[in-house]
Formats: C-alpha cells, structure tokens, sequence
C-alpha cells in the first residue's frame, strides 16, 4: 500500500488482485452498503475497503424527466 | 461537489460528441469544457459577483452556467421577457455583475452600475478562442451554483438560491453517467431562466445527450427542429404540448419518428390534452415530472409505463392516474402535511412537503424555508393514494374560504373541463357578504358549442357538492396564462371583479 500523497516507487506495477478496473460514472459498493463511492476519474486498479474489494453497483435507470 | 465534476467527466469520457446544437452552431463536449474554463477567466478578470444571462436560448447559457461553476460565481438567468424598470430592479439586485445579454439590449442597460456588458456573440468568441487555465473550481458543496427568479404570481420575484450541493445531488440521484446512446437529442425548449431549463443541461451533461436549443417556442418551430435534428427526447410545459397537439390536428400521427420521449411538468396537463397527445405519439415514452425551483426540479415523476396502463384502464381511479404526477423519486421524501406540519394519511388533503439533498427551500436574503427536520412546505395542496401516487391541486393561496369551508379551486375546474363544452375553465375566490367569499369561475366555451351558466352549475353540483358549485359563472374568450404556462388567477379575479388588470 503506498500513501495517498506519497509518490509511487519507480516500477511500481498493481497488484494482480485489484486490477479489474474502475470505469467512469460507475459507483462501487461494499457488501454492507455504507461505503459507496462515484468513479470520476477511470483507472486500471480496483477499489476496496478494509481489504475487500467494492462491487459495481448495478444502475437502476430512471426515465428521463428534463 | 461542483456542476464542474459533471462537465469535466463528460469532456473525459465522451469529448468528441457534440453536447449542444444551437442554429447551425453547436459545440462538444469537450469544446464547452475549454469554452467553460476561458469564459471562467474572462469573467474572474472582471471582478464580478455574479455571472448574469439575459438571452434567449444560446450557447451563452450552457457556456455562462459552466463558467459560474468554474469561477465560483452565481448564475443568474435573467428572465428575458423583463423589460424597463422591472429588470433594472433585478440587474440592480444581483451587481456587480458580468452580464451577457443580446446586442439589442446594450445600449439600453448602458446606464445600469457595476454591470459588465458583454454581448452574446463577444462572449462566445472570447470563450471560443480564450485559454482555459487548470482546472481551478471548488469542491465546496456549498456554494452556491444558481440564483433563479422565481416567476412572482404572487408577488415581487425572489431568488431561490440552489447549491451546487442541490443541483448534483439531483443529477446523481437521477441519471446514469453516459447513459444516453450516441444518436439521442434533447429539445430545450423552455427558457433558460426556468429550473427545467437548466436542468435539462446539468442531465443532458451528464447522461452523455446532445442538447438542441429552441429558443422561441412555436408549436409550429418545434416540429421543424425535432423531425431536422432527429430529436429524441423532449420537454414541454403543458400550454406546450396543448399547441403541438392543436398543431397537429387532423393528422394521424405526428410523423416523428426518432423522437421516443415526451416529458412534461411545470403546469397543470388537462387530461385530454395529454390522452390525445397518447394517440399522436403512440410510440413515445411520457413522463410527467413534478417539481419547483426551490427543489432543483424533479421530485416526483409518472412514468412511461404507467402512462399506459392508467389509459388503458377501465378502472377510474387508475385512470386518474394520467392527472396525477406519479411517486416520488427514490432520492427524496414526500409527505402530506396538515396545518400544524404533521403526516397525513392515503387520500388526505394537506400541504405537499419534501425532504432530501436536492431541496433547498432557500431564498436570497430571506434565509431558509426548511423546517426543523428538514422539511420543504412546498405551499402546493395535494394528496397521495394508497399505492404513493400524488395528486397536486394548486397552490393553497388560492384556496377559496366559503363560510368555513375550504374549497381547492382544481377540483371544480377539473370537473368544468371535464363538460364536452368547455375548453378551459379557471375558479377563484370573490368576496361576498354572506359567505366571506364565493366561488366564481371564467370558463372558456368551445367553438360551435354552448352552456348556460345554470346548467355548468349543475354539472358542478351533481358531481361534488353544492358548496362546490359557482355562485358566478361567466364565458371568457381565453385566460390569461403566463408565457410558461402558469394560469394568472389574479389576473382573472380583477376581470371577473370588473378591475382593470
């Protein structure tokens, strides 16, 4: 784990265990619900609380009202 | 949490689709990205307060509202309709201000103090050609993103202040980032000074939806624009779509078809005009959207779906559905209150109240409306059945007090209108010595069709009760309707009282 503002080491690759990637305008959920976080800026790495990885959190569209 | 974020994730992940058509100019979203950060340096250089738009529908309103964002300024779209003192009084209230207007009104608004005039076009070009600087805004939820007129029926106009706090919360409570497919387009045809108006760009942003600008509205213009820019989705207040729909008549179908959505609010929809409007656009998906200013627009909204079965259901209270505005949305609360701010149960009349992120019930300089646990009055009467559908019955200032008894002046219109002669219908309060005051109605007789006063009289008696029944009836040639559509009750009462309006 590196800290948020410390600055990566030369060669530092993600780990195989959190690289399924996070999409733009995707939310992630953990399994208790009261961790949920809005992707803004995509990336290769995975996100995770507590050690466990956030599950994408299926959308339930609303028409269109504007 | 900043209008920004939803821009800047757009111009990241879908740049190279265009975001707004405007005549035969548009831009992407990239494009108003830089546009929004060059426009943003422009107006910080001015030392204004606020960034001000009197325009029609432009690219100066998606270019001026995303600037706002970025500079950390109010937008205020201004109501262009104003004129003379009026809009002195209100460029007054918001100075010093930058202000982007038409090059039209320049000379008039010369003498105004600490205003910047800059015309439309001049502004388009600096925010075209301008460079944006890094990204800069602030993520403070809550600054405030907007300041809207309210339209004042009732009174001088006030601000309601939204939030970038509200206005997010809204957008992610209520659309899915990019979801929109590449070939959809939405018409905007309401004023960017209405809420609906701008928040039909913070959707169409975020959804990933090109935005096609009507700025005059014609029934006739509306038609032309949707079927060249094969639009998709649009919103109309219901004086609109009554237009269309007299537009067409006499055809079968309105020949449109890439448009799939019609939604609708700002207004009350009579029923036939929305059952015709069915028929019309049989493959288009309604959504009736119920909502205020001071609630960054939609709380609550009647689907596509239930559209269709309330149509097509024999049972009368599914049908009455079609009137109503549908369930709240999962991201807010709705009550029904009575006098002292307690529930209400099914089916009770009382004041429509909401609670949630997206409400803000804040007015400039007067301060917030919100009660100790968060709720918004909304000054609407309504009810809400069993199965959570709501039905609006106007504002509670207009309830008519006759010897006691409240009387909501929806109910007996939209019993008037229900009568095969009348085309519209408008109730209202006059006093009178008896009852405190009685109920007058201004009804609107269709063309080649006829009814006394005694008999609509009785119509009225036969079917609610004889309180309910006007003691005045008179035929007017149209009512008075604000240019949203909004019935001006003063404004009636005044000519059934014999007052010069």
């Amino acid at each position: 784990m590196i800290d948020v503002s410390a600055t990566p080491p030369e060669g530092a690759t993600i780990s195989p265990d959190a690289a399924k990637g996070t999409a733009l305008g995707k939310r992630y959920v953990n399994a208790s619900g009261d961790v949920e976080l809005l992707c803004t800026k995509p990336g290769e790495g995975s996100l995770g609380a507590d050690g466990i990885l956030l599950n994408l959190k299926e959308a339930k569209p609303l028409p269109s009202s504007d | 949490m900043n209008l920004m974020m939803l821009l800047e994730m757009a111009a990241s992940g879908l740049g190279d689709r265009v975001a707004v058509t405007s005549g035969d100019d548009s831009l992407t979203f990239a494009e108003l990205f830089a546009a929004a950060g060059a426009a943003a340096a422009e107006v910080s250089a001015a030392r204004a307060l606020r960034l001000a738009v009197l325009d029609v529908s432009s690219l100066a309103v998606p270019v001026g509202l995303f600037a706002s964002a970025w500079s950390g300024l109010p937008f205020v779209p201004l109501n262009y309709r104003l004129t003379g003192e009026e809009l002195d009084a209100l460029v007054a209230q918001i100075a010093p201000s930058y202000l982007v207007t038409e090059e039209s009104r320049v000379e008039r608004l010369a003498h105004l103090q600490r205003t910047d005039l800059v015309t439309r076009e001049v502004f388009i070009e600096r925010a075209r050609s301008g460079t944006a600087g890094e990204p800069s805004w602030s993520m403070d939820p809550d600054e405030i993103a907007i300041l809207l007129f309210t339209s004042g029926t009732t009174g001088p106009p006030k601000a309601a202040v939204l939030r970038h706090k509200h206005l997010v919360s809204y957008i992610l409570g209520s659309v899915e980032f990019g979801s929109a497919a590449e070939e959809e387009a939405a018409l905007v045809s309401v004023p960017p000074y209405h809420v609906a108006g701008v928040a039909a760009i913070a959707s169409s942003v975020y959804s990933g939806r090109r935005i096609v600008q009507l700025p005059n509205f014609t029934a006739e213009g509306w038609l032309e624009l949707a079927r060249e820019e094969r639009v998709t989705n649009a919103f109309v207040v219901p004086t609109m779509l009554a237009r269309i729909v007299d537009a067409l008549a006499g055809a079968d179908t309105a020949d449109l078809p890439h448009l799939r959505a019609i939604s609708y609010g700002g207004g009350k929809m009579h029923q036939s005009v929305i059952e015709r409007a069915m028929q019309i656009f049989p493959d288009a998906n309604f959504v009736n959207a119920y909502g205020l200013t001071e609630t960054s627009s939609t709380i609550s909204l009647l689907g596509p779906e239930e559209h269709r079965a309330a149509a097509a259901s024999d049972d009368p209270k599914i049908r009455r559905r079609l009137i109503s505005v549908g369930r709240p949305l999962p991201s807010v609360e709705v009550e029904i209150h009575d006098e002292d701010g307690k529930p209400l149960g099914p089916g009770e009349r009382g004041e429509i109240a909401v609670r949630g992120e997206q409400v803000s019930g804040e007015y400039l300089g007067r301060g917030s409306r919100l009660d100790a646990d968060g709720w918004f009055p909304t000054r609407d009467g309504g009810s809400m059945d069993a199965d959570g559908y709501l039905f609006i019955e106007g504002r509670i200032d207009d309830i008519i007090v006759r010897g006691g008894e409240n009387i909501s002046p929806g109910e007996i219109e939209d019993v008037l209108i229900e009568h095969e002669a009348v085309a519209d219908a408008a109730v209202v309060g006059v006093p009178d010595e008896q009852w405190g005051e009685a109920v007058a109605a201004a009804v609107v007789i269709r063309e080649g069709c006829s009814a006394s006063a005694d008999e609509l009289r009785s119509w009225v008696k036969d079917r609610l009760r004889s309180s309910r029944a006007p003691e005045r009836i008179e035929s007017f040639e149209e009512l008075p309707y604000n240019e949203l559509g909004k019935l001006l009750r003063l404004r009636v009462r005044a000519q059934l009282l014999g007052e010069a309006p």
